[in-house]
């Protein structure tokens, strides 16, 4: 396939959305912590703009052709880290490179999505149920590592991406929701043997709040609703939350960023956000569904199903509508590790769209 | 089919978007005064709850410092407030019998008697006169009124500040009885309540004083460095978290003790506690508690063990007595302090009362003499001339010089003790009967640079490292001429040391040239007891001596107890080894006097300093029986203790 780089292609719109949610996090960074954070920030956007760029430059299919390695090296990270990485808040996610700190489960969505578009990009359809053990087995993997680590949020963000490859891919609906049963059944398994206390205690105090309303657990969640609830209709101004400025907030200007935004907005102004980030989701599934290519297709799917479920997990667990996880609220929490890999993800679905409008070539799409 | 299905997943999110709003709405405009707590009749209020610091144990378990309840009535502002005016308009209750007050009380009895009335019933309960009450409730009132003004007037509109809706402490110290009294009798005295507030106390008393140190309020710089994260978050990494810095400013404000000094400054953030957070949603006329909207307990600070045993500490701080200087005794093999006394001391329990007093005597007795009292070490010092001499091979055992009372050198004389000399000696000999010619022929031999070298590698007039706070150096000097090398040889001259530099350098050869580190933790445990930290040390380095010229150092000292210097004090049958000193002041009549050494001299067990600073007489005849008197009482006590 010769395809050309185009800047006409470039989808601006969803460019710009992206930019204004930078805007919004650095100054919620700033509200939520401090000025140090927000400019740090800026620092880390200006990384995430180059890498951006620069993955723009090179062809998504010419680096997809090494998905399989890619996924290899990244799940050799999450083996490491589990024996050298740094332990912080009780869990090791970190790996430190000299002044860099990395986190390889959140590159590992990015190389499982690649992975898994790269399986079903020669594939018509599933044929069987035996189509799936593979992707399957590809999914779990990683799963049972970032669980160990322990990052329960992040490794129940793979799922998503791959039932939405699965479903997109043309599965069955019959084998997905036999899958999800499965799923459901090995919950008890889960809870026993995978989950350590401080993760059952957060989704217990999200089942039963009154059970555990001390300092752990419950705490933070109480605390974000009343962030949240404190905020009314039009909030109590840029900078003048009482539950964030008092730093009632733990992780306030990371995981909880939407709950400072919410009190400090105000109910229509963190609705405008969320109207943005279904805007930035259409303009991906746009770009999926004009996608001529197959393999553009599938990683364009695979990534709005992860920033949609990071999105959507994560503005639920601040309004108590899901445990608290620790994910990042894409774009706008703080911190390197996150944003990078947003940017990445972002960046192959421009590529997609800025190389696939001009191939010549009809696909089986239109078939 | 694909397009259907892409439109099925958007479908999806859309839904759960809307999941979203939903709740958002519900959450933000439904129920969104629920947590505001701003509007005018309710409030959120916040209640530190107060932590305990930890405790300090010597090295059996028995208690050196802890934190002791110490229970404090407290009135709500409003009550003051309502006192205050009725007293500003002379409604007292009619306690003094006056017929003047009781007429004026009837008067105002409907409208008064409740805002006077808990204060006539809270005296009567403490049996205190209630014009004490009065005259806090007044300098209470009238503190919040003037910050009341000064905010008011900065903002230029009326403001409820916080102290309006927090008790206030009226009367601290409660005893025990009336505050399990208080619960029954004053249940119908709203906004009138018995707080339990922690103040240091010590059992001890003045016991190892100058080890534990004290408590105090912390300054702007302690605050600022305190180093809560290293103390909570211990996987958290070094890192600006924002919540850790929270706790720390939580843990730590100006109301809180910090350790000042000693063990409690060491390891203070170790000690310190993190205190808790009530949230209670209050009605600001009542005053009364709504409902509790959230608890976050405290957390006490951790306990430390110390390896000072409490009985030995008591016997050295005995064995001083009342004299000026200090005591050390520790453990050769690993560098635990087992006791360390100074004297003059201080009493904590007393301290705050003490202060001035304490601060103004000339004998300073907040100094910490074993480790801040830097004094030439006189004939002590010898120990390091001979080693050094006998290492770089510039004497051996049989080298011997001749000491007639005195030496001339160049302008200078140096003075033996015997008027007409020692005669022929040898080192073993010199270092028996201390004479002071041997050593400084010696010094001429071995020369400035080589002196200091080894008087550095046994660690003198160089921080030890203890465990506590503000060591001092002391110096050993760069040698610059041939006379006051010889000087230095015998420990005169501009040489400074501390006890505990001497206490580690006898435990050195005591344990046979290995470093070690003296210290004062013994381990660190959690509140429930479990152990954190254990601070077992043992030697690793050993200094490069060798074994015969170690031993011929060893059977010197050992001939100082049993025919030198030190024959008469009774310590030969106590198998101690040790080297005498007696160091000139600028006064004529005033010496330091030494006595350091370990026992039983062939498998060490303790080795021990006594200094005595600015007295009268020699090394022997004044250290001489304190060690006596030191080593027959421990001796005993680990007889009786098993």
């Amino acid at each position: 396939m010769n395809r050309i780089f185009s800047l006409r292609n470039f989808d601006w719109l969803m460019f710009f959305v992206v930019c204004l949610f930078l805007v919004i996090s650095f100054f919620f960074v700033w509200s939520a912590s401090s000025e140090k954070h927000a400019f740090k920030q800026i620092i880390w956007i200006g990384i995430g703009m180059g890498v951006f760029s620069v993955l723009l430059v090179f062809d998504y299919s010419s680096i997809g052709k090494a998905s399989y390695v890619f996924y290899l090296i990244i799940l050799f990270c999450l083996f490491l880290v589990l024996i050298f990485g740094k332990t912080v808040y009780g869990a090791q996610r970190w790996f430190i490179l000299g002044p860099i700190s990395m986190q390889p489960s959140e590159i590992m969505k990015i190389a499982l999505v690649l992975a898994l578009s790269r399986y079903f990009m020669d594939k018509k359809s599933v044929s069987g149920f035996s189509g799936v053990i593979f992707p399957l087995a590809l999914t779990l993997l990683p799963m049972a590592l970032i669980i160990k680590q322990p990052d329960l949020g992040t490794s129940l963000i793979l799922l998503p991406i791959f039932f939405a490859i699965m479903f997109v891919v043309g599965t069955r609906v019959r084998y997905i929701f036999t899958l999800m049963a499965l799923g459901m059944a090995s919950i008890p398994l889960f809870w026993y043997f995978a989950l350590k206390g401080y993760q059952k205690a957060r989704v217990i105090s999200f089942l039963w709040p009154d059970m555990v309303s001390s300092w752990g657990a419950g705490y933070q969640r109480i605390q974000s609703l009343i962030a949240v609830g404190s905020g009314g209709s039009f909030g109590s101004g840029w900078g003048n939350g009482i539950q964030s400025q008092l730093n009632f907030l733990p992780q306030g200007h990371t995981d909880f960023i939407f709950s400072v935004i919410a009190e400090e907005w105000g109910f229509y102004r963190s609705c405008a956000i969320l109207c943005l980030y279904v805007v930035f989701l259409a303009c991906s599934i746009g770009i999926a569904v004009n996608t001529r290519d197959s393999y553009g297709r599938l990683i364009v799917t695979g990534f709005t199903a992860m920033f949609a479920s990071q999105i959507l997990v994560n503005v639920a667990m601040t309004i108590g509508l899901a445990p608290i996880t620790g994910l990042t609220l894409p774009f706008i929490s703080y911190g390197g590790s996150s944003l990078i890999s947003s940017f990445i993800a972002l960046s192959f679905m421009f590529n997609v769209r800025m190389r696939s409008r001009v191939a010549l070539a009809r696909d089986e799409f239109y078939e | 089919m694909y397009r259907k299905r892409f439109k099925i997943f958007f479908g999806i999110i859309l839904v759960l978007f809307l999941v979203i709003f939903c709740k958002l709405f519900y959450v933000q405009i439904i129920e969104g005064g629920k947590f505001s707590g701003m509007s005018d009749s309710k409030r959120i209020r916040t209640v530190n709850i107060n932590t305990l610091r930890g405790t300090i144990y010597d090295r059996n378990g028995s208690t050196l410092a802890v934190d002791k309840h110490n229970f404090e009535l407290t009135v709500l502002y409003t009550k003051l407030f309502n006192a205050y005016s009725c007293l500003k308009q002379n409604i007292l209750p009619a306690v003094s019998g006056s017929k003047d007050q009781k007429i004026i009380r009837k008067l105002c009895e409907e409208c008064h008697s409740d805002n006077v009335s808990w204060v006539q019933k809270v005296a009567e309960f403490l049996e205190i006169p209630y014009t004490d009450i009065f005259e806090k409730t007044t300098k209470i009132v009238e503190r919040v009124e003037k910050i009341k003004h000064i905010v008011e007037s900065r903002n230029e509109r009326k403001i409820r500040i916080r102290e309006e809706i927090t008790p206030h402490s009226l009367i601290s110290n409660v005893p025990w009885k009336k505050v399990a009294k208080f619960e029954v009798e004053m249940q119908n005295l709203p906004g009138i309540q018995i707080e339990t507030n922690p103040v240091r106390w010590y059992p001890q008393d003045d016991l190892s004083s100058h080890v534990i140190g004290y408590v105090g309020k912390p300054d702007e710089e302690e605050i600022h460095n305190y180093n809560f994260k290293k103390r909570w978050f211990d996987g958290l990494e070094e890192s600006d978290k924002p919540e850790s810095e929270y706790f720390a400013r939580k843990a730590i404000s100006m109301d809180s003790l910090v350790g000042k000094t000693g063990i409690e400054k060491t390891y203070n953030s170790r000690l310190m506690g993190v205190p808790g957070e009530k949230f209670e949603e209050i009605t600001l006329d009542t005053m009364k508690v709504d409902k509790l909207i959230l608890e976050r307990p405290s957390i006490p600070g951790n306990n430390i063990f110390l390896t000072i045993d409490g009985r030995i500490q008591s016997i050295a701080e005995k064995a001083l007595g009342n004299k000026r200087g200090s005591v050390v005794v520790m453990d050769p093999w690993n560098g635990e302090i087992i006791a360390m006394a100074a004297f003059p001391r201080y009493n904590l329990n007393t301290l705050n009362k003490d202060y001035s007093a304490l601060s103004k005597n000339l004998h300073k007795p907040f100094l910490n003499r074993p480790i801040q009292s830097v004094l030439p070490p006189g004939s002590v010092f010898k120990i390091i001339t001979a080693i050094a001499a006998l290492e770089e091979n510039k004497i051996d055992e049989n080298t011997q010089f001749a000491c007639y009372g005195s030496l001339k050198v160049g302008r200078s004389s140096f003075r033996c003790f015997p008027k007409y000399g020692h005669g022929l000696l040898n080192v073993e000999e010199a270092m028996q009967y201390s004479c002071n010619v041997f050593f400084i022929e010696t010094a001429k031999l071995l020369g400035g640079s080589l002196l200091k070298e080894w008087a550095d590698k046994f660690g003198l007039g160089n921080f030890t490292d203890i465990d506590l706070t503000y060591e001092r150096k002391g110096n050993v000097p760069t040698s610059t001429s041939i006379a006051q090398t010889m000087n230095l040889s015998i420990g005169q001259g501009e040489m400074l040391v501390t006890p505990i530099q001497v206490t580690r350098m006898i435990a050195m050869i005591a344990n046979g040239g290995w470093y070690i580190r003296p210290h004062i933790l013994q381990k660190i445990t959690d509140y429930k007891g479990n152990i954190l930290l254990n601070n077992k040390q043992k030697p690793t380095e050993r200094i490069d001596i060798s074994e015969k010229n170690l031993d011929s150092i060893k059977r010197s000292l050992r001939r100082v107890v049993t025919a030198g210097t030190a024959r008469n004090t009774g310590l030969n049958e106590m198998r101690v080894a040790g080297k005498t000193g007696t160091t000139q002041t600028a006064r004529e009549d005033e010496n330091h006097a030494w006595f350091i050494g370990y026992a039983p001299f062939e498998n060490p067990k303790y080795c021990f300093t006594v200094v005595i600073e600015h007295t009268e007489g020699h090394g022997a005849e004044v250290a001489g029986p304190i060690v006596q008197n030191l080593l027959t009482q421990i001796l005993e006590s680990s007889r009786n203790g098993g």
